[in-house]
């Protein structure tokens, strides 16, 4: 519903035409009614000054109408010539159904000035404007308007085509599946399978080979509910997973499996493409970036520092990698080394404290970052055990966890015993503050008894004093007084000594010294009087003093000798021992305690009774105690749990792990991840992982980082949905291109070329190939800026070159040319190469650590399993003998590619994809020959292999590096097997 | 397989003619106009602790192991897990880590007392308003099994096929009717979380809740949604109140019932049925029972008395013939039994009843449906009934 309001400042004049007004009355007239015309156009005016009348404007032609709807009728309103009015061309009468044009696109207006009726154009006033103008505009305007927010249109068109693509894969497959017959098998039994779990896994022998795929879902046609995972096919034996609860006996000795059609993919990703419609990628600049090609500016980290040193290129992308807003895309060449500088991006992001997720389309690829991770680092790996390597095993969320718990278990079992006294039901701190308190108690009852004592003691002191009281206190007023006159008198004299000296000093000399001599004689005598005085005073002081000490005595020994003194003095000294004893119990238990560990951090105490201190203590103590109950509480608790918490523990592993690992369609199906957002997701082999894929973690992370080569393997696109591409809509059709591209090129070429230096690197320097494989691959594939450094090394004796060519062109056509096999599509296979090509294995393997032969086709692959079976003994050479895309990722020492297609009409087939023979010739970390007709391949009917096969003909013959196979025969003939 | 977007409207009009004292003249099927705000809020989430996050917690705030390498001896766990699982609690403000002491703060002991990791979050949601009235909509309103549409227009492969018509309001929205909701007491009824603070208004969109209203003699509108499994109760408050909706159910014209019923007869190709309008108002088509089969021309089986719609009006199509009625009772007996909301032999008794009566037959039991469908080798729908 798009509404938009729009103001009509001015009157707005209406003229009803004759054909309404006779409509109108008609109406009225069956309906009973009486409102009139004037009627209906006021309330269109109220309608208007309310600001709720609704319009709808339509055009014919070049002729604009409106509607407007009042509460019962529907007024259509049209332009009049002159532009001063509105005609009413119609009234009728408002159908229930005539809002679900509104419900589209309508215009609410607001006309503050009122709608006027005049009966005739000519009556309208020539100021009067019909707002005819605007109307149009706002309609207008409303049309082009987008909801806000809304995705622009050719994001939509993106994503429908992408729909349409997983929806034709996911149709043509299923019909696929469901077309296979089911497939018989003879025999069943059980295996020694390492089990994960207590899934049954069971072998099956199948009457005919080849008809089940690892990791395809099966069940048994006999009973579609016991169903199970291929886990691996060996010729005729299938070894199938089931699901929980299968009973080995259900299934019948002999029976058929059916292939269960799994949209599991089809739907994450079709899931993946409405998240993004809803705007619910994490990442909001996806869209745009993959479709516009938009780029956001940033400054890369300048100073970050890897773990590893890293070359220059290396180290850009790092540096990119951690600071890029949106999508870094790093361009990696065989042997640059992709995967190291993907492990330091991820350490380095995780130290950032940045959530990062590790993905590909392929397992092996997941796994081969993930091992290269430091210990230190938390990464997990999430998906289906069956198909993770041995080694990634150990980092799978399950194992993690089973680890964690038996590690917390281990390490707290020691502390857990130890602390098991504090819990329980008698527990030995408990008797501990017991007799603690036992022995305060002792103290503090000691203590008050020494007070009583004393108490006792005083009441003695009184009674006996009593009666000598009055006596005694006569004696102490008579012995104060007596010494008081005597200090008096004493002070006296010696103010007259005073005097008379300084009268005497006066006398010896001066004028009147005559007077002063009799004063001093004056003085003398009054001096001799004071002194005698004094004398007296100090002796009736002194006989007071003795007459008090003999009374005080008396007392004392009237104390001494009365019994109760007796009684409460050894009272008291029985108490005092009785204290001191407690006290160093008390003493004795604190050592006891800190020494037991437990009190460690417990005040000392010192044996001195000091009661107050020791409440103190023993409430600290009590604390403590307390603490150390709870603690042994919640460590048995957390044992308990740990025992049997796996999945609550395996979320929070999730949420607390700096590294994630999964593939890309992992990402979405284990339930896992369903609420966990990455602030970085880094895409190994992006070059190989289509756009629907690769949609699938992108929406799940902040930012990320495209790791690949579009130069090397692309997609897989299956043949039967290149096709339905290819045939379909109409010949013109402009998006049947945007189709194939899609299925053809990963996201990843897609961007490439248009990124900025900001936001693509090319890692130059790679460190694989010798020189002159590298040289090659460079300019063919990567236009000449590829570098090598490379230890060098010995060519193979037998061509003196790091790269070489055997030539089959020089034998006759019916010896040289392939052979085409039966089957479903056309493949190949040819026997000279083969042959040739086993006798280059068997004289070289020995100088080599390891080698592979890579060609094109199934049936020369079998072809050459056998031969070199046979010629080295019986060594099962599977893993050394495939296509490319057995190889992909990984390198030899000595790669031979044998090209096999040999024939006079330039046919090379699906050689054409160049870029197979990029992976596969770079591959070689030592030594490279190449096998195959130089006339078919230079003679391609494809130009573009032609130009390939011509250009390393000659980049060849420049160094005198390709062969005859006849010359080359009779060298390794020479030659015996295993020599130098 | 499709879900559809609302059941057949027959079905509302089989309710409808059992409320008393009114009786349903007309069915409309529309769109009713809501408002999806987008809003965002922090709110206080109450997910479940999980293991390490509780005991670390725990053990810092009761046992007062607070330092860092301590706690990571105590409970067992390599120090940088317990780094981690410290950096998140800290960052939704259950501790703080100073240096490496950590504490416990109010939020974190609080929700080790309640045994649930309270966290404040942002949060984004989209609340749903009633467009005529402003109205916030209840809880109800967003279960899953609620179909909301975006636009305008239903999917005919998910309907009966009746014509759905979105009602039109020219009234815009208004953020103070959902920044509302953030003082009410009682928002935990309209699908807030109780803890809530900051609701802000981030957009708003269109969105439309198929409904079916029915006219009753009495002017007033009955009103059925998903929601409600009868009468949707919010929905026709708002059609009391707002009286554009009844105005312009009123202003569609009525057709004449016996003429337009005459007409419906001479389109249909099943046979002649004869025309007679009920007691209680109901109009009914009787055909006899050769006009029922399993193929066309004919009327399927089920539906023998049950209703069907023809510009705005229904009509009870109807068999004096049992065997064709019971039948039909039966169908329709299998079908309701797979009602994912079915959860008792009582409901399902309860419901059996009120169809039966519809169809003027006696009540049928669940063991009689269930010896019905051994006889039709149903098993799936013995096992749903046996599970009740």
């Amino acid at each position: 519903m798009t509404i938009a309001r729009l103001q009509l400042p001015a009157q707005i004049a209406v003229v009803p035409s004759e054909k309404a007004v006779r409509q109108f009355t008609q109406a009225q007239d069956r309906a009973g009614s009486t409102s009139g015309l004037e009627a209906l156009i006021t309330e269109l005016g109220q309608l208007g000054v309310a600001g709720a009348l609704p319009a709808y404007l339509e055009q014919k032609r070049a002729d604009w109408s409106m509607e407007v709807h009042t509460r019962h009728h529907l007024v259509r309103l049209f332009p009049t010539k002159d532009g001063h009015a509105l005609m009413i061309g119609a009234i009728s009468p408002i159908a229930f159904r005539d809002q679900e044009k509104l419900a589209r696109h309508a215009l609410v207006l607001r006309c503050p000035a009122g709608w006027w009726l005049f009966p005739q154009l000519v009556d309208v006033p020539r100021n009067i404007r019909a707002p005819w103008p605007l109307l149009v505009k706002a309609w207008t305007d409303l049309q082009d308007a987008r909801p806000p927010g809304a995705m622009p249109p050719h994001h939509e068109t993106f994503l429908d085509l992408l729909t349409e693509v997983v929806e034709a894969s996911r149709d043509i497959e299923t019909k696929r599946q469901r077309d296979s017959p089911p497939v018989p098998y003879r025999q069943k039994s059980s295996t020694r399978e390492e089990r994960h779990s207590t899934r049954g896994v069971y072998a099956f022998t199948l009457l005919r080979p080849g008809q089940l795929s690892a990791g395809s879902m099966i069940n048994l046609s006999c009973d579609e509910n016991i169903r199970g995972r291929v886990l691996a096919v060996r010729d005729s034996e299938v070894v199938i997973r089931f699901e929980p609860g299968v009973d080995y006996r259900r299934i019948p000795e002999q029976g058929t499996l059916r292939s269960l059609p799994s949209d599991r993919v089809f739907r994450t990703q079709l899931e993946t493409v409405d998240a993004l419609r809803r705007g619910k990628a994490l990442d909001p600049t996806l869209l745009a970036a993959i479709v516009d090609g938009v780029q956001h500016p940033y400054q890369p980290d300048p100073h970050a520092q890897p773990c590893e040193p890293l070359d220059e290129d290396q180290l850009g992308a790092f540096r990119r990698a951690l600071t890029v807003p949106d999508q870094l895309l790093v361009l990696g060449p065989p042997g640059t080394g992709k995967t190291r500088t993907i492990t330091q991006i991820a350490i380095e992001a995780a130290a950032r404290r940045q959530r990062v997720l590790i993905t590909s389309h392929t397992n092996r690829a997941v796994d081969n970052v993930l091992e290269k991770l430091p210990g230190s680092v938390l990464a997990i790996r999430i998906g289906n055990e069956d198909t993770m390597t041995g080694r990634a095993r150990r980092y799978m969320l399950e194992a993690q966890v089973d680890t964690l718990r038996e590690d917390i278990l281990a390490a707290t079992a020691a502390e857990h015993s130890r602390l098991a006294i504090f819990s329980g039901p008698e527990p030995v701190p408990a008797r501990f503050l017991a007799h603690l308190d036992v022995q305060l108690g002792h103290a503090a009852s000691a203590e008050a008894e020494l007070r009583r004592l004393t108490t006792a003691s005083q009441a003695v002191v009184n009674r006996v004093t009593a009666p000598l009281r009055p006596q005694l206190a006569a004696a102490e007023t008579a012995l104060a007084q007596a010494q008081a006159h005597a200090n008096r008198a004493v002070a006296v004299a010696q103010f007259a000594w005073t005097q008379l000296t300084d009268s005497e000093a006066k006398a010896q000399a001066g004028a009147l010294a005559f007077v002063h001599r009799w004063i001093a004689r004056r003085r003398r005598q009054r001096w001799q009087e004071r002194d005698a005085a004094a004398r007296v005073a100090g002796t009736r002081a002194a006989a007071a003093d003795e007459d008090h000490g003999e009374l005080r005595a008396h007392v004392d020994a009237l104390i001494a000798g009365d019994s109760e003194t007796h009684r409460i003095e050894a009272a008291r000294t029985a108490t005092t021992s009785s204290l001191m004893a407690a006290s160093s119990e008390v003493a004795d238990m604190a050592d006891q305690l800190r020494s037991s560990g437990v009190g460690r951090h417990l005040p000392a105490l010192t044996s001195s009774a000091d009661v107050t201190a020791w409440q103190g203590y023993r409430e600290a103590v009590a604390q403590e105690l307390a603490l150390l109950r709870c603690r042994a509480g919640l460590l048995a608790e957390w044992r308990g749990r740990v025992d049997d918490a796996a999945s609550a523990m395996q979320r929070e592993m999730v949420r607390y792990a700096e590294i994630v690992a999964a593939t890309c369609i992992g990402t979405a199906t284990s339930g896992l991840l369903d609420n966990v957002e990455f602030d970085l997701a880094i895409v190994d082999e992006a070059g190989q992982i289509s756009t629907p894929n690769l949609l699938v973690p992108l929406i799940r992370a902040r930012r990320s980082v495209l790791v690949g080569d579009h130069r090397q393997l692309p997609p897989f696109l299956d043949h039967e949905v290149e096709s339905w591409a290819s045939s379909r809509g109409a010949d013109t059709d402009p998006t049947r291109h945007r189709v194939l591209d899609l299925l053809r090129r990963s996201t990843f070429e897609m961007m490439y070329g248009a990124r900025d230096d900001l936001h693509r690197v090319m890692l130059r320097t790679q460190r694989r190939m010798p020189e002159a494989v590298a040289e090659f691959v460079s300019t063919t594939f990567y236009r000449g800026l590829l570098q090598t450094v490379h230890p060098g090394g010995p060519a193979d004796p037998v061509f003196n070159r790091t790269f070489a060519m055997i030539d089959t062109s020089d034998r006759p056509l019916d010896i040289r040319r392939e052979r085409r096999t039966q089957g479903t599509e056309p493949s190949y296979e040819n026997e000279l190469e083969a042959a040739l090509i086993t006798a280059l294995i068997g004289c070289c393997v020995e100088r080599y650590e390891d080698w592979a032969v890579i060609v094109p086709f199934a049936p020369q692959v079998r072809r050459l399993t056998r031969l070199l079976n046979a010629a080295l003994g019986g060594a099962d050479v599977s893993d050394c003998v495939g296509t490319v895309d057995s190889f992909q990722g990984g390198e030899r020492d000595l790669i031979v590619y044998g090209f096999t297609r040999s024939n006079n009409a330039g046919n090379v087939g699906f050689l054409k994809e160049l870029r197979r023979v990029n992976v596969a010739i770079s591959r070689a970390r030592r030594q490279l020959v190449v096998v195959g007709d130089r006339a078919t391949l230079c003679a391609a009917k494809d130009t573009g292999f032609a130009t390939l096969a011509r250009g390393m003909v000659d980049y060849l013959g420049r160094d005198n590096a390709i062969h005859a196979s006849q010359h080359i025969e009779q060298r390794l003939a020479r030659r015996p097997g295993g020599d130098q | 397989m499709t879900t559809w977007v609302i059941f057949p409207a027959r079905r509302a009009v089989e309710h409808a003619i059992t409320v008393p004292e009114l009786v349903p003249l007309r069915i409309f099927a529309v769109l009713w106009p809501l408002w999806e705000a987008d809003t965002t809020a922090t709110i206080c989430d109450e997910p479940n602790y999980d293991l390490i996050d509780r005991f670390l917690t725990r053990a810092v705030l009761d046992a007062r192991v607070d330092r860092v390498d301590d706690l990571a001896t105590f409970l067992g766990l390599p120090e940088t897990l317990v780094r981690r699982c410290l950096s998140y609690l800290s960052n939704i403000q259950h501790v703080r880590l100073d240096g490496d002491t950590v504490q416990v703060t109010e939020l974190g002991a609080e929700s080790v007392r309640a045994d649930i990791r309270f966290e404040w979050k942002e949060s984004r949601q989209k609340l749903l308003i009633e467009r005529h009235t402003g109205q916030p909509l209840p809880r109800r309103y967003y279960g899953g099994s609620i179909p909301i549409l975006q636009e305008p227009a239903v999917d005919r492969s998910r309907t009966d096929g009746s014509p759905f018509v979105p009602l039109f309001t020219a009234k815009p929205f208004e953020e103070a009717a959902v920044l509302q909701l953030e003082k009410r007491q009682d928002r935990a009824e309209f699908n807030l979380p109780r803890r809530l603070r900051d609701l802000r208004v981030l957009s708003s969109a269109d969105a439309y809740l198929p409904a079916y209203l029915l006219e009753t003699d009495t002017h007033g509108l009955l009103v059925y949604t998903m929601a409600a499994p009868e009468r949707d109760g919010f929905f026709e408050e708002v059609c009391r109140v707002t009286s554009s909706i009844g105005d312009r159910i009123q202003a569609e014209r009525r057709h004449d019932p016996q003429q337009l019923w005459t007409e419906w007869l001479a389109r249909g190709r099943a046979g002649v049925g004869t025309l007679r309008q009920l007691s209680n108002g109901v109009w009914r088509a009787t055909f006899s029972g050769d006009a029922f089969g399993p193929q066309s021309p004919h009327h399927p089986v089920n539906r023998a008395g049950t209703f069907c719609t023809y510009r705005n009006q229904f009509i009870q199509v109807w068999c004096d013939d049992d065997t064709i009625r019971r039948a039909a009772l039966f169908e329709r007996a299998f079908l309701m039994v797979r009602a994912p909301e079915l959860a008792t032999v009582a409901e399902y008794e309860h419901r059996l009843a009120a169809f039966a009566r519809q169809l003027e037959l006696p009540p049928i039991d669940a063991q009689a449906v269930r010896r019905r469908a051994i006889a039709k080798g149903r098993h799936d729908l013995v096992s749903r009934i046996d599970a009740l």
